[in-house]
């Protein structure tokens, strides 16, 4: 089986493959002081709590936002599954082709993205990623990575209001019962929901219209954490698909192999 | 004359006024360690670089949302300035009526930028307004035609959120705030501006679409005012911002002031 790991900047992704089917998936928190050993006993546990074994695994595939995490978990991998894990970074043959000003520059995560939104929704389309920062991708009809935008994500932007405000309380990110709102919580939770709705849906728009507009049929798949409580309240969303990220790392693994080798 | 200020997160932006004309600004740092005598130094320092005297401030009102300044600030107007400094509240008369659940817990900022609002660009032209401040907090205030408080909404400011993003985002870079020359960035600083600009610029958008629909569905439409540092770098991307006024804040503190310096019956 294959265990496909997606590093974010504050949340690591994991989920077991059988074959195309994903078996089991979990979330860690990306802590960039936490050991190979830590990993290796963390990663282990969470196998065996849901009746794997170490055995199991017989490759590894990464992707990291966080480049300090890649040798921490390359270790991992040797000592824990005595293999060396396909990580995805420039030279890999991804299937994606980059249209951006310096390749390099390119995010793995961007790339695993593009690659899966493609093989399953095809092309134009759009990516929007709610993480620490919301990134919406552009992907070309044949399936080019075209660039995209970066905007502050939902959750450390709220974290980040209630730190510097000295009155503004703590919310929970869900819908208030209108947009006018009259009293704080309310205010605050009309303000990110809605005005993060406001946000992506103009960010899209402006992507489908450079896309080739409303004819070019643009896909428009939104992931991550946000993807949930935002999509409905924007008009641009037209799926959800929470396993994006892990189904790039699935899908660029198994181009890695010969046709015909299993 | 009467020096406004306005006590916001991450600045204090001070205002003097003769009668009605704003004829100095300046903006320091929300310092929570300075003390009194360090602030009563500062606006005696700013007077006199701008060819004022102490004694030419003869009031002095502000707005604060940052209460351990609050006393540190009374006490530098109190023995620099001697004048008093009307701490403005939402309890204070502000607009004719106020829909709010507890109007005692509604922010004196957000109140002041409703009553700049209306008694700028909603009571004679006879439309609903709505401000917009783009500050710590992006807030939005809705007035109606007739100068009721409807409600509002409060979203990550654009300085704060950016600022995270570069603090736990390990490969991205801190970007000078500029509007974007491309929607498709082909680079990460490219990105992050469209992410940005655009982004908030679609933020206001969003919710100032959306109030619009629940205070005006019908009749005329609401007069949309902008505000705070970032107002003019967005306001250019905005379908929906009409004017940017940098000094709305500022004038609600000084329409506000007078609405009550004057004795209850004489208030209009």
């Amino acid at each position: 089986m294959l265990l496909a790991v997606d590093v974010g900047n504050t949340v690591i992704s994991l989920g077991i493959y059988d074959q195309k089917e994903l078996r089991a998936e979990w979330h860690v928190s990306a802590d960039r002081r936490k050991t190979s050993d830590q990993y290796g006993l963390l990663f282990m546990s969470l196998l065996e709590h849901q009746g794997f074994q170490v055995s199991d695994v017989h490759a590894v595939a990464i992707s990291s936002s966080v480049p300090p995490l890649v040798p921490t978990l390359e270790w991992m991998c040797q000592k824990y599954f005595h293999l060396k894990p396909l990580v995805i970074g420039p030279g890999v043959r991804t299937g994606v082709v980059i249209r951006y000003d310096n390749p390099r520059e390119v995010g793995p995560d961007r790339i695993v993205i593009a690659a899966a939104a493609f093989e399953k929704y095809g092309g134009p389309a759009v990516v929007v990623d709610f993480g620490t920062a919301t990134i919406f991708d552009a992907i070309s009809a044949k399936g080019e990575y075209l660039g995209g935008i970066i905007a502050p994500g939902v959750a450390i932007s709220v974290e980040a209001l209630f730190q510097h405000a000295a009155k503004l309380p703590r919310i929970e990110l869900v819908k208030p019962p209108s947009v006018l709102a009259r009293n704080t919580v309310h205010s605050m939770q009309s303000g990110v929901i809605f005005g993060f709705a406001g946000q992506v849906d103009a960010l899209v728009e402006r992507l489908v219209e450079q896309l080739g507009g409303p004819e070019a049929g643009v896909k428009v798949v939104a992931t991550g954490d946000m993807a949930e409580v935002l999509a409905s309240e924007t008009r641009s969303i037209q799926a959800v698909d929470p396993y994006l990220s892990l189904e790039g790392l699935r899908i660029i693994y198994e181009r890695q192999r010969p046709k015909g080798e299993h | 004359m009467l020096l406004a200020l306005d006590v916001g997160n991450t600045n204090v932006t001070i205002g003097l006024y003769l009668e009605d004309e704003l004829v100095a600004t300046w903006r320091l740092a929300s310092s929570r360690e300075e003390t009194a005598d360090e602030w009563g130094l500062q606006f005696l320092q700013l007077l006199k670089r701008e060819g004022f005297r102490p004694q030419d401030v003869t009031e002095a009102a502000m707005v604060s949302v940052v209460p351990p300044l609050n006393a540190r600030l009374v006490d530098a107007c109190r023995r620099y300035l001697k004048v008093p400094l009307m701490e403005l509240t939402s309890t204070h008369r502000s607009l004719p009526k106020i829909y709010y659940d507890n109007v005692a817990a509604l922010g004196t900022d957000r109140l002041v930028n409703a009553v700049a609002a209306w008694e700028r660009y909603g009571r004679s032209q006879g439309v609903p307004v709505i401000a917009v401040d783009f500050g710590t907090a992006t807030k939005l205030e809705c007035v109606s035609a007739a100068g009721e408080y409807l409600g509002g909404c409060i979203a990550p400011g654009i300085g704060i959120s950016t600022e995270a993003l570069a603090r736990y985002a390990a490969r991205l870079p801190r970007i000078e705030l500029a509007p974007p020359r491309q929607v498709i960035g082909k680079n990460i600083v490219a990105s992050l501006q469209a992410g940005i600009i655009f982004g908030f610029a679609g933020q206001a958008d969003g919710l100032v679409t959306r109030l619009t629909q629940e205070i005006a569905p019908s009749g005329p439409a609401p007069m949309v005012v902008a505000t705070g540092g970032l107002a003019h770098l967005v306001a250019a991307q905005s379908k929906t911002i009409r004017l940017v006024d940098p000094h709305l804040t500022l004038e609600g503190v000084r329409l506000m002031y007078w609405k009550n310096r004057e004795p209850e019956d004489t208030w209009s």
